[in-house]
């Protein structure tokens, strides 16, 4: 384990290359930064090869998985994505951007491309980095620094990768301890943790506790075809990642009135998961998952209706609330009288909806967008792509470059 | 088959095996007609039942199943008695609906007969709330019934979420043997509380159950059990740890009243089968290998004799002793980890 001696000289090291960061052009940054991250994406390369190999273990996922996760995230993270959100960093004539002198993020172990958004968005905003990485699984993060540091080892100098179990405050208060800017992905006892340990100049944006939920509107009920694309396009996202993301949909709600109805529509996603099985098989299930798994089962079967198969199950509860799923496949279908309830449904989850799903086009997603109530700000994502949001969605309802700058004015 | 045919069945093989007698045999078939006769009149476990075939011939109904419907094979007008769980911050309780306690009664006295009042009766002291407080209580019910079969003499001194401290300490002032009962986190009230330790005599025992369930500090089971001895005044092996719960009927005890040299175990009552099975396929785990608890209580027979639970455990078929449970835990993954949630609570979840 790293000694907080050496996590000192690593946080050091990392504000010494900050200069070397600021000095280069934000365009050129992005160009390299997405040629690390294409080196990674490239089965090929020794990177890419890398990550296939060692990814399966210390995350829990089948190896068709893992090169579906690389694959979904790294088609949105090339360098024209890079330039655009280096584009949109650029502040207004009149005004300069002063970067953090150092960024903090914190990553959790369920989903192994989280760190993609806030390693590019930091240097890309002139901050250097330290990423404390789970003790499990630090493969992708580690492998980012050592592409970057293949195609340019001056920018790779900003970028440095530690890891330590959490809960050791002595590590914990190191690490942030220089930090302007401190990114947590984590329980929301995390949080709270780093929350009564960070400095009070210090920004902290909190990524916790969440969930995705989705939504298929009778507008998207047509015909047999229309449903059925909608239960494919959900599927995936219950299978991506082994829904154990914060963007992984729990619970899917189907609007009343359509040609198909929500008990039908449960055996049409049922279907499609028992495809992805094949195609996308899910990893093997921890015994205390197995143990969550068991009951939530029970319930569905003992109250609805409940398919299930090889590493996955849909169950049908009619108009139950919401029961939180334990992952690993396992989704609920509940009906919905009327789309515009939706919002009321989602009214107590408050911060902790970060995805919303909608089947169907884009004046569907508008509409349920706009009858979200107040303190709800999920991506409202097309069904499919709950688990792959663009290098530049939102991240919590805020700016994927939150608090890794300040603007100067002059006046 | 009438409930009082099969409840007179299950109730001559109870006191047939009070003495720790032996007879997986006619436990199993006993547990196959129970389960069969439950299967036509419990609603949610003949939709179990339905979903696929059981390793183990019936399915096992989680107990979460309680806290969302009544799982009961009689109409809610017949109910005895209707035992909760303690429940979670949401309010949702689970309910153990009781037509006729007597195999209730007689799978308890016979077990607590034997693994703790081996020796006769005694005084009683209990941490725990009486059940005249807590009348869904099953742990209450049950100590109220210890004062019957097993008391001189009775005290309750936990009352209100409150240890009567005063009370607590006079009742051990004694010369007499007597067992302490009561819940872990009523113990660790009390180790806070107390300020000096007691000595009990001869023959005394205390009996500890259940977890912290968020309500006084967490203290490691060896680190309780050593404190206990010491506040007490009793040895170790005279400390006796209780597994039961409120979906079940029968307990378990710590075998070390009666093998104290045996490695500290659960003993499992010749009436109840106990499986540690794969979390998966629900399939038993190979004899001592560690897998989800099942239990398939006889005496349950008002509810579902088959209860699958969420604690990791090692079942062993240890011929000196009966079979032996050791439990490792309550499985922690109800929730996915990283920035997912436990919000469960903030939704309502009926």
């Amino acid at each position: 384990m790293i000694g907080e001696a050496e996590l000192r000289d690593r946080v050091e090291a990392a504000i010494s290359a900050g200069a070397q960061l600021r000095a280069r052009p934000r365009e050129e940054v992005a160009s390299l930064v997405a040629a690390a991250w294409g080196l990674i994406a490239d089965p090929e390369r020794a990177p890419g090869r890398a990550a296939r190999e060692r990814l399966p273990e210390t995350t829990g996922l089948s190896l068709p998985m893992i090169a579906w996760a690389l694959r979904a995230t790294f088609e949105q993270t090339d360098e024209a994505a890079h330039l655009e959100a280096a584009r949109r960093m650029t502040p207004a004539e009149g005004a300069a951007l002063s970067p953090a002198r150092l960024s903090a993020l914190i990553l959790a172990g369920n989903v192994f491309t989280a760190c993609v958004q806030p390693c590019s968005m930091a240097l890309l905003a002139g901050s250097p980095l330290i990423v404390k990485a789970s003790s499990k699984d630090d493969v992708l993060p580690q492998l980012f620094v050592a592409a970057l540091a293949e195609i340019d080892l001056e920018l790779a100098e900003a970028c440095e990768v530690v890891t330590f179990p959490g809960g050791t405050p002595s590590l914990e208060s190191a690490l942030m301890s220089r930090a302007d800017v401190v990114s947590v992905y984590g329980s929301d006892a995390t949080l709270t943790a780093v929350r009564q340990r960070l400095s009070p100049t210090a920004t902290l944006v909190p990524h916790g506790h969440g969930l995705g939920v989705g939504l298929v509107p009778r507008g998207a009920l047509g015909d047999e075809a229309e449903a059925a694309a909608a239960a494919t396009a959900f599927a995936l996202d219950v299978a991506a990642y082994d829904q154990r993301g914060c963007m992984s949909p729990h619970v899917i709600w189907v609007e009343r009135g359509g040609a198909i109805d929500a008990r039908r529509w449960a055996s049409m996603l049922a279907t499609q998961l028992g495809r992805l099985a094949e195609d996308l098989p899910r990893g093997a299930l921890p015994a205390d998952v197995g143990a969550a798994q068991i009951q939530w089962r029970g319930v569905a079967a003992a109250r609805g209706e409940l398919h299930e198969g090889d590493g996955w199950a849909v169950s049908y509860e009619g108009r139950a609330a919401l029961r939180i799923s334990p992952g690993w496949r396992n989704v609920m279908v509940l009906d919905l009288e009327d789309a515009r309830q939706v919002g009321a449904a989602l009214g107590s989850l408050g911060v902790h909806l970060k995805t919303l799903g909608v089947a169907g086009d884009a004046a569907l997603r508008r509409s349920v967008a706009a009858s979200l109530p107040p303190g709800v700000a999920p991506r409202v994502a097309p069904a499919g792509r709950m688990q792959r949001p663009s290098l530049l969605s939102l991240a919590d309802g805020r700016p994927p470059w939150e608090g890794l700058f300040r603007l100067t004015a002059l006046e | 088959m009438s409930r009082a045919a099969l409840a007179a069945k299950i109730a001559a093989l109870i006191d047939r095996l009070a003495d720790g007698a032996r007879d997986d045999a006619a436990r199993d078939a006993l547990l196959s007609e129970a389960a069969a006769w439950q299967r036509t009149r419990v609603k949610p476990l003949a939709k179990l039942a339905g979903r696929r075939e059981d390793p183990l011939g019936f399915p096992a109904v989680p107990t979460d199943v309680f806290r969302y419907v009544r799982v009961a094979a009689h109409p809610p007008e017949e109910d005895a008695r209707v035992f909760r769980t303690s429940g979670t911050t949401s309010g949702a309780r689970g309910a153990s609906c009781v037509r006729e306690l007597d195999l209730y009664d007689r799978a308890a006295k016979a077990e607590a007969t034997r693994a703790l009042f081996s020796a006769g009766p005694m005084r009683l002291v209990f941490l725990a709330p009486h059940p005249d407080e807590a009348p869904d209580s099953s742990l209450s019910y049950m100590l109220g019934r210890f004062v019957d079969w097993f008391g001189t003499e009775a005290r309750w001194v936990f009352s209100e979420g409150r240890l009567d401290c005063v009370a607590l300490e006079a009742a051990l002032e004694t010369d007499a043997p007597t067992a302490v009962l009561g819940t872990s986190f009523a113990f660790v009230f009390a180790e806070d509380a107390l300020k000096r330790a007691f000595s009990l005599p001869a023959g005394s025992l205390v009996m500890q159950t259940g977890g912290f369930k968020g309500r006084s500090r967490e203290v490691a089971p060896d680190a309780l059990r050593a404190a206990i001895s010491a506040r007490y005044g009793v040895p170790e092996a005279r400390v006796v740890g209780e597994y039961g719960m409120t979906e079940l009927s029968s307990q378990m005890y710590e075998t070390t009243l009666r093998a104290p040299e045996a490695p500290r175990r659960y003993g499992v009552p010749g009436w109840v089968r106990c499986v540690a099975v794969d979390p998966e396929t629900l399939a038993p785990r190979p004899d001592g290998e560690p897998g989800l608890l099942r239990i398939d209580d006889l005496a349950n027979l008002d509810t579902a004799v088959g209860i699958q639970t969420s604690d990791l455990a090692t079942v062993r078929r240890d011929g000196a002793h009966g079979d032996t449970l050791e439990l490792h835990g309550r499985a922690s993954g109800a929730t996915p980890r990283g920035c997912s949630l436990a919000i469960e609570e903030a939704l309502g979840d009926r």
